[in-house]
């Protein structure tokens, strides 16, 4: 299926009108394109507004200035009926369902497709046990609301918003309370949603790694925008170009805090104190790993430095510049060793 | 499922009830009837007294007919609150909508001095109405819901202070009459003016079967329930005019009563355990009839000459229920 | 000498131990010293007459057993003796007085005494038309609500006395601060009709106007009588029922309280009769209907703006309509505001049974004119 933008936004400031005239704008002026068949990652620190961008991207903020075309038509022209079979979303806000089950919450989401008392139909029904089944919550139907787990409970949303069955979905921050594995099915369950149906999704994740791993695009959002000062524009693009041409680093570089565009991974930023790593690439990388760790800059081998030989995972040769040559046979031993010497 | 069949027995539970206790309406009462008698004037066939006929017919018929539609409507009215504000603790009387209809028939006893019975039904429906139409004004201005609430709770102080300056100039006589009507009464609609509240009762209970979809929506918060395609300032202003008419309804006609329609939901959730309006609103229905059925056969104090007032009568039924609500609260779903 | 200053010692301490005469907590001992006034119908006051002091007991209403106050008036002319029984002192006649209910000032003016009224409260309620001159041209304060009068005019008004009407369990507010003697005039909680009348000759010590309060009183109380017999003379006694439904009960005087008293001496079977006491009872409509739905003759009382007919009345309650005397067109009606109801109850319960003889034996009566009750249309 040809690739469409299904959400664009022009000049978008977003915000709140605070009482009387007075508006907390946000951002002054955002331009971003959604495209159906694509995962979406919205990164960004805590405050930067993604919350924000996502509910007014949906509809349910109205923006400041500027406009949101949905399949190319305004966001405003849409009726409400229309609109809710269109863009699905998940939430962070707390609700009071606490007394309803699993699969009650989760019928919620035909609401769009329903009559006027919410009869559920065979179809209706079978939309909402796939939707359970896909995220791995049907054993817990029957259970109420409440009883359930944070994560569980982040799960039966994410159910639910399938089982509206709309061409966007926006999420925001749905993996915030999972464990490692769920939060992988999760990512997994989306980008399958996006390649086999061909659904547009937009996600807002503190997760970096599966961001940049699962996500087709990047959306990078700033922090706000000081004293009506314009805000900084939203940057867009594959992960592995924003990583390539340095703005991922830039972005993520703060005090303390390097983004290391070989790994893809935000550490600490690294001292100033060079070990060479060499030998089994595997190895290699976990050594360079735990030297980082204990305050030391992975690098190539040189004379002048110490150096680690990986020959395999169980053995390492530590060469120190005086010649002094040390076995290892795990990685514990080896960084006792440098321990030792430096003290 | 072994869901549905926990509801199913309810209906059936509370179907049975609703039908004993209407049956019990007719049955007992101050004057000693027997129930030969009164079903042979059921039927037509009764050759005795005739103030028995009259009293069966023409006093308990009413008066368990209007009972039954009170409780529902005032049990369906509180649910309706405590689902929008999303705060179990709401209810008709909390908005002040009882005190606004309390107000009007205030002024027109106390202050004017009219008496009519039609006065005194259009007095509290003009109440209720006034203070119905404030709160959903400023309902299009508030979107915060226990913003509206704690308005709503104000509005109801400011109706109740009117309403103690005008008993406080008021001579005894009036006072007296004010109190008594204050203290609820099934008994005051006789079968000529039954249609009326009947008619306004049930259409705010239709209408408010039709929202049994929203107000399931609401559950999950407005942003949700917006999404979904919810129109949330049209809902509410529906939910409102529903509870309106419901509770201005019963006011008219039955005077103030007090803890039907905070309670009984929480009657009705407990028995289902669940949230989920499909069952829950017709059980509120179904439970608040039969509280109301039963809180009426009790104002008549078996062997004694005496009556008790039905306001006495209904915080022994509702104040223990919400009491162990809270106490339990950890334990019951629906407060998590 | 020693024998007779013995006897004359003995007899001294004899006389003195006989006229110590105990005036404490409402135990009155007959002994030579004051002669105690037989009060006829009020159980609520005694008067018992000392050579220098009156005292007068008034009795709890709620407690029967207990004395709510002791008043003990001493003539102003007299010098205070130096020791009076415990109780309020009042130093008689009253020259300015104030009065929490019209009634008891319209029973003053009876007596004579209008220039003692200084200030009334409630004037609304107000019917005796010399006071509503007064009120008018300004002799005669306007005091305010009765739950809160204006203690500041009371003040002003430099009152030697105020006459109150006591409730159970609630004190007068800020004017018992003022040091002002305060009547506590339960006369309203008296069972027979005459029994409120007679406390008008309480009223009277305390305005100089005994006897001529006394003579008030026995005509009142003669003419009362003498209604009273003429109706037990006849020998129809017609079955009444009284009052309306209020609410969901029907609010049944009880057949020894004042209303059940005055009907039964107007030569009526009242149909609630052997509700003991005096306290009213709530009965349910059904109870009533069932009772009651062939009475003779009914009565109610009404304050609204609109005069009751019988299209209102069914309209009211259609099951109204199911009792005889809707049926039969035999309902009387009586205005409290427009009619002089409430006052002349006390003040001319004579009147009252009057309307009431009429109602229930036109023919002991001809020529008579309805004062309070009328025929509903």
């Amino acid at each position: 299926m040809k690739q469409q933008i299904t959400i664009s936004a022009n000049g978008l400031a977003i915000g709140y009108s605070l009482r009387g005239r007075k508006r907390k704008v946000i951002h002054n002026s955002l331009d971003m394109e959604l495209s159906n068949g694509e995962v979406t990652c919205l990164l960004g620190l805590n405050g930067a507004g993604k919350s924000t961008l996502i509910k007014t991207l949906c509809g349910l903020l109205p923006p400041l200035a500027g406009s949101v075309k949905v399949f190319g038509a305004p966001l405003g022209s849409y009726s409400h009926n229309r609109l809710s079979t269109l863009i699905g979303v998940v939430l962070t806000e707390k609700t009071y369902a606490g007394g309803i089950t699993v699969y009650d919450l989760v019928s919620l989401g035909r609401y769009p497709h329903t009559g006027i008392f919410g009869q559920l139909k065979e179809s209706d029904h079978e939309a909402i046990s796939q939707s359970l089944e896909a995220v791995g919550i049907a054993h817990k139907a029957s259970s109420y609301i409440s009883e359930l787990s944070d994560g569980e409970r982040q799960k039966v949303f994410i159910a639910k918003v399938l089982a509206q069955e709309c061409p966007i979905i926006m999420l925001d921050e749905p993996t915030a309370f999972l464990d490692v594995t769920s939060r992988i099915e999760i990512m997994v369950l989306l980008r399958k949603l996006a390649r086999e149906q061909q659904k547009s999704i937009l996600l807002s994740t503190h997760d970096l790694d599966s961001a940049i791993q699962l996500g087709d695009k990047l959306w990078l959002q700033e922090r706000g925008a000081k004293d009506n000062r314009a805000s900084a524009p939203m940057v867009c693009g594959t992960p592995e170009d924003l990583i390539l041409n340095g703005v991922l680093e830039s972005f993520f570089s703060k005090k303390g805090v390097v983004f290391d565009s070989y790994s893809g991974k935000i550490s600490p930023v690294p001292s100033e104190n060079p070990v060479g790593v060499d030998g089994e690439a595997r190895s290699a990388f976990w050594v360079g790993n735990a030297l980082k760790r204990k305050g030391f800059a992975p690098t190539a081998p040189a004379e002048n430095i110490i150096s680690v030989q990986c020959v395999s995972s169980t053995e390492f040769i530590v060469s120190f510049p005086d010649g002094k040559n040390i076995k290892a046979k795990s990685i514990e031993e080896l960084l006792s060793l440098f321990t030792n010497s430096s003290s | 499922m072994k869901v549905r069949s926990k509801y199913i027995t309810v209906y059936i539970c509370l179907g049975v009830a609703l039908l004993l206790l209407f049956c019990g309406g007719l049955l007992y009462g101050a004057v000693r009837i027997p129930i030969r008698s009164v079903l042979e004037i059921l039927a037509g066939t009764f050759e005795g007294r005739q103030t028995w006929v009259q009293i069966v017919m023409q006093s308990r018929l009413p008066q368990t007919i209007t009972a039954l539609f009170a409780g529902a409507s005032l049990a369906v009215s509180g649910l309706l609150l405590q689902t929008l504000f999303k705060n179990p603790l709401a209810g008709p009387s909390i908005l002040g909508i009882s005190d606004g209809a309390y107000l009007g028939v205030a002024l027109v006893m106390i202050y004017f001095s009219f008496n009519t019975y039609l006065s005194t039904i259009l007095a509290a429906f003009v109440g209720a109405s006034v203070v119905l139409l404030i709160i959903i004004g400023f309902s299009r201005k508030v979107r915060n819901s226990v913003m509206l609430l704690i308005i709503g709770i104000m509005v109801g102080y400011l109706a109740s202070s009117i309403i103690s300056i005008l008993n406080y100039h008021a001579s005894p006589d009036k006072v007296h009459q004010f109190v008594l009507w204050g203290m609820g009464d099934f008994t005051g609609v006789s079968m000529e003016k039954l249609p009326w509240f009947v008619i306004f009762a049930a259409c705010g209970l239709l209408g408010s079967i039709f929202l049994i979809k929203p107000l399931n929506a609401l559950l999950l918060g407005e942003s949700y329930a917006a999404n979904l395609g919810v129109r949330i300032r049209r809902i509410r202003v529906a939910i409102l005019l529903c509870t309106g008419i419901l509770t201005a309804a019963t006011t008219a006609f039955c005077g103030p009563i007090s803890f039907i329609g905070l309670a009984v939901p929480h009657i009705a959730r407990l028995l289902l355990g669940t949230s989920n309006h499909k069952q829950l609103l017709p059980i509120t229905l179904l439970a608040g009839a039969c509280v109301a059925l039963l809180c009426n056969m009790l104002t008549v104090v078996p062997g004694s000459n005496s009556i008790l007032p039905l306001n006495a009568i209904t915080p022994i039924i509702g104040a223990p229920v919400i009491i162990y609500v809270i106490v339990n609260r950890r334990n019951i779903q629906y407060f998590n | 000498m020693t024998r007779q200053f013995f006897i004359g010692f003995v007899f001294i301490i004899l006389m003195a131990s006989l006229c110590s005469c105990e005036s404490r907590s409402g135990v009155t001992a007959e002994t030579e010293c004051f002669k105690a006034d037989s009060v006829y119908y009020a159980k609520g006051f005694e008067i018992s007459r000392f050579d220098e002091w009156t005292v007068v007991n008034v009795r709890n209403p709620w407690d029967t057993l207990k004395i709510l106050r002791s008043y003990v008036l001493v003539d102003k002319e007299r010098p205070l003796p130096d020791s009076l029984p415990e109780g309020i002192i009042i130093r008689t006649p009253i020259e300015k007085a104030v009065f929490y209910t019209s009634v008891h000032a319209s029973m003053v003016v009876k007596m004579g005494r209008i220039d003692a009224i200084k200030g009334v409260c409630e004037i609304q309620y107000v019917t005796d038309s010399l006071i509503l001159k007064r009120i008018a041209d300004g002799t005669i304060a306007d005091l305010g609500l009765a739950t809160a009068p204006n203690i500041e005019k009371i003040i002003e008004l430099d009152a030697e006395l105020i006459i109150a009407s006591p409730y159970e369990n609630s004190g007068y507010g800020a004017a018992e601060k003022l040091g002002i003697p305060i009547v506590e005039a339960a006369d309203y909680m008296e069972n027979h009709p005459l029994g409120r009348t007679e406390w008008g000759r309480f009223y009277g010590l305390l305005f100089g106007e005994g006897e001529r309060a006394d003579s008030i009183f026995f005509a009142t109380r003669d003419r009362y009588n003498h209604l009273k017999n003429l109706a037990a003379k006849s020998e129809n006694r017609p079955r009444v029922l009284l009052e309306r439904k209020y609410g969901a009960s029907w609010i049944i005087p009880a057949g020894g309280s004042y209303i059940g008293t005055i009907h039964s001496d107007a030569g009526a079977d009242y149909i609630f009769s052997d509700f003991k006491g005096s306290e009213s009872v709530h009965q349910t409509f059904e109870s009533v209907l069932d009772r009651a739905y062939d009475a003779d003759i009914w009565l109610f009382k009404y304050d609204t703006k609109h005069e009751y007919t019988y299209d209102i009345l069914k309209d009211e309650y259609q099951p109204y309509s199911n009792f005889r005397p809707f049926k039969e067109k035999n309902i009387y009606i009586c205005h409290t505001i427009r009619t002089t109801y409430y006052d002349d109850i006390t003040l001319h319960p004579d009147r009252l049974l009057e309307d009431l003889i009429f109602i229930y034996h036109p023919e002991l009566l001809p020529g008579y004119n309805l004062r309070y009750y009328a025929p509903m249309k």
